[in-house]
């Protein structure tokens, strides 16, 4: 069997394709497994040594040839093209589109292949998903939507790997562990911070870098701050090593496989929303700090370690779309994270101790995991974690499962559930949460009755216009929509009773 | 009278020179044809041909042999240069191609051209030196490849075999210089979309 997996955005998104990149090939063994990326993703070949071919498209290039008036109008066009026609002569039984944008769609159209999972487009025209999860993203690319999934759960889930364990595993060469003996010292404890993302609104400012740094310094004698970066940014690092004197700090200005070598070695990272979070899930010892500002999506794109702690700014528009520029007057959401509150987190996670956060507009989340494999993330309030639970785990059901199936296993998945979700839960909160679980209940039972009364109406209309109405497809649409939320409540509710039911036996 | 004159550098190199006009540096040729190569690639575009405009003394073309697996078409109007550069160097005939052309009508029907256009993907490569006595033409060569009017696009689809594409509508909706959205609009296909996308 040959597989393609396309990811064509930036790298972090590639990095976050690991776990089924691992998940494809424990289900396949004997296949063919390869890569159609950017070349800015190209840095993970060495990582990734189970990948056969890895076809890259050079983005900046071929932009730049289609708007420069020296270059062949055609030449983007045949280059786009020639690498269509190779990637074809592997003849694909399985091409999978992680990459949810118009860009990969029609790519993935021209690559021939028996089947296809993610965005690609028909002869018309028309858009294909190959799976409900898929289907699911598309309808869900608006921002403020909460009803979503972290984006490695929904590669999973479409690929029917659900059940499989998010192995993030890389392959380290020996060469990276040998290239870093130089700069991690073994006796200390190890803090690596990656200082800047690929965008303005999402970086912290390097003085606030700064002062973390001195802050976590003045703690602990036994700190060694290891500060990754590119060739690029050297004068940057440069500049924080000024700032930070006298307090000695490691540069490492290295390549992918380094980085992971460093985060194997690493008691903590702190990072905004960057590929090296991502690489960071593969090294059992490193916890992870994200510090998510401007348009990073926690909610899709966090650090998926379970454990893991992500800061965010409670401000309302965050966060805001990757297109938009910011609204206010300066980023908010960066002033609002203080170096004293990020040092507090920081030195409590390295020293395991309680996480507790005070500062306004400043929520702390922990990264856990639901229903075995799914992620979530919650702001260390057991109602937010049970709200969480029972949206996903019910969507889950919906997305994967025939609704007989996932009625029959409501009571053990049930049962699961709280057993996760007790792990997390306070017994003194046991009269709020089932306080909690009474009014979502009563809001998940007028919201079926508001449904009902749609679909009813819906019927009618349609019953009534017939066939003849040019907005028949549209009602189709809704009615489809309707059923599916339908569906989904209904799962929800009888998970909530189940949880609701052991709660009770637990408070006695 | 010859219009070529060669001199032999410190080096030994030969260099050319073209109505008294040096083609090359007289002390330096390989370092002068290193920095072109430089200042002409088009990083991360790897075409399968490249038309260089303009023969010089051919160090440039020996450079970009060197950097690159493409194929190249060397167009040049002055035939008694292109000869003596051509003689002067072991070139490998599978991948170096003399175009001796020194108007359109000629650049249209010359073989190597025709070949390279049907090949696929290529780039075009000016050497400024030889441009400087007969600009106009190296314009016209230029323009025609770099097709971005229609006519010149009609004529390097139909090399491949393909419709021209161009209609009243093409025309219409164009601009002084053709973009990818005009093809998109006039002969759509998902190539097309998927670069649509990459300017939008």
């Amino acid at each position: 069997m040959k597989i393609l997996v396309v990811s064509l955005l930036r790298l972090g998104d590639t990095v976050m394709c690991v776990p089924l990149i691992n998940g494809l090939k424990e289900k396949y063994p004997s296949s063919q497994l390869d890569m159609f990326t950017f070349s800015v993703s190209e840095g993970l070949k060495p990582l990734l040594p189970t990948i056969q071919h890895w076809w890259s498209l050079n983005y900046s290039a071929i932009q730049s040839g289609l708007g420069q008036s020296d270059i062949p109008l055609l030449a983007s066009h045949d280059l786009v093209h020639e690498l269509v026609d190779e990637m074809n002569k592997q003849k694909y039984d399985l091409v999978i589109n992680v990459t949810h944008t118009a860009l990969s769609g029609h790519l993935v159209s021209m690559i021939k292949s028996g089947r296809k999972i993610g965005l690609h487009f028909d002869e018309r025209g028309l858009p294909g998903f190959g799976s409900s999860w898929f289907r699911f993203l598309n309808e869900r690319s608006d921002y403020s939507t909460d009803e979503i999934f972290h984006y490695t759960d929904i590669f999973m889930n479409a690929c029917e790997l659900d059940s499989t364990t998010r192995d993030w595993s890389l392959d380290l060469p020996n060469r990276a562990l040998s290239e870093i003996s130089g700069i991690i010292d073994s006796r200390k404890r190890v803090v690596t911070i990656q200082l800047t993302t690929s965008d303005i609104k999402k970086t912290w400012p390097l003085e606030n870098w700064a002062q973390l740094i001195l802050n976590l310094g003045s703690r602990s004698e036994n700190l060694q701050f290891v500060i990754l970066g590119a060739l690029t940014e050297r004068e940057t690092l440069n500049r924080l090593k000024e700032l930070v004197q006298p307090l000695p700090i490691s540069l490492a200005i290295v390549g992918l496989p380094e980085v992971c070598a460093i985060l194997k070695n690493s008691d903590l990272l702190i990072t905004g929303d960057t590929s090296i979070k991502h690489l960071a899930n593969a090294s059992e010892k490193c916890k992870i700090l994200e510090l998510s500002l401007g348009s990073s999506d926690w909610r899709r794109t966090g650090a998926y370690k379970a454990g893991s702690i992500i800061l965010r700014s409670s401000i309302e528009c965050s966060p805001c779309a990757h297109s938009q520029a910011c609204p206010k007057p300066s980023f908010e959401c960066i002033e609002s994270m203080s170096a004293e509150t990020v040092s507090q987190v920081a030195n409590q996670m390295l020293f395991d101790q309680e996480i507790r956060v005070v500062a306004p507009h400043i929520q702390a989340m922990r990264v856990a995991k639901i229903d075995s494999n799914i992620w979530c993330c919650y702001g260390f309030s057991t109602q937010n974690l049970v709200d969480q639970a029972l949206d996903r785990v019910s969507w889950r059901m919906c997305l994967s499962e025939k609704i007989e199936e996932a009625s029959a296993s409501i009571g053990s998945r049930g049962h699961n559930l709280w057993q996760e979700i007790s792990q997390h839960f306070r017994r003194e909160d046991t009269q709020s949460l089932l306080e909690h679980l009474d009014f979502v209940e009563s809001g998940l039972i007028k919201g079926q009755e508001k449904s009902t009364f749609s679909r009813k109406r819906l019927i009618e209309a349609i019953s009534r216009e017939g066939r003849k109405s040019p907005d028949l497809q549209f009602w189709r649409m809704k009615e489809d929509e309707i059923n599916v939320a339908k569906k989904k409540s209904d799962l929800q509710l009888k998970l909530l009773r189940s949880i609701r039911t052991q709660l009770r036996e637990a408070q006695k | 009278m010859s219009l070529v004159s060669k001199e032999i550098s410190p080096f030994g190199e030969s260099i050319y020179s073209w109505k008294g006009r040096r083609q090359a540096s007289f002390y330096n040729p390989h370092a002068e044809a290193a920095d072109w190569w430089i200042k002409s690639r088009r990083a991360g575009l790897d075409p399968k041909s490249y038309f260089v405009l303009g023969v010089g003394s051919g160090f440039h073309i020996r450079r970009l042999l060197c950097e690159c697996t493409a194929n190249i078409v060397i167009i040049d109007s002055r035939a008694e240069l292109m000869a003596a550069v051509k003689g002067d160097f072991n070139w490998n005939p599978e991948r170096v191609s003399f175009s001796g052309c020194s108007n359109l009508s000629q650049l249209k029907k010359d073989s190597a051209v025709a070949s390279s256009i049907k090949q696929g993907s290529f780039l075009v490569l000016d050497h400024t030196v030889s441009q400087v006595l007969d600009g106009a033409f190296f314009n016209e060569a230029r323009s025609w490849l770099v097709a971005r009017n229609w006519k010149a696009l009609a004529w390097q689809r139909k090399l491949r075999g393909l419709p021209s594409g161009v209609g009243d509508r093409a025309f219409e909706s164009a601009g002084p210089l053709l973009t990818i959205k005009d093809l998109d609009f006039a002969m759509p296909d998902a190539t097309l979309s998927a670069l649509t996308e990459m300017i939008t």
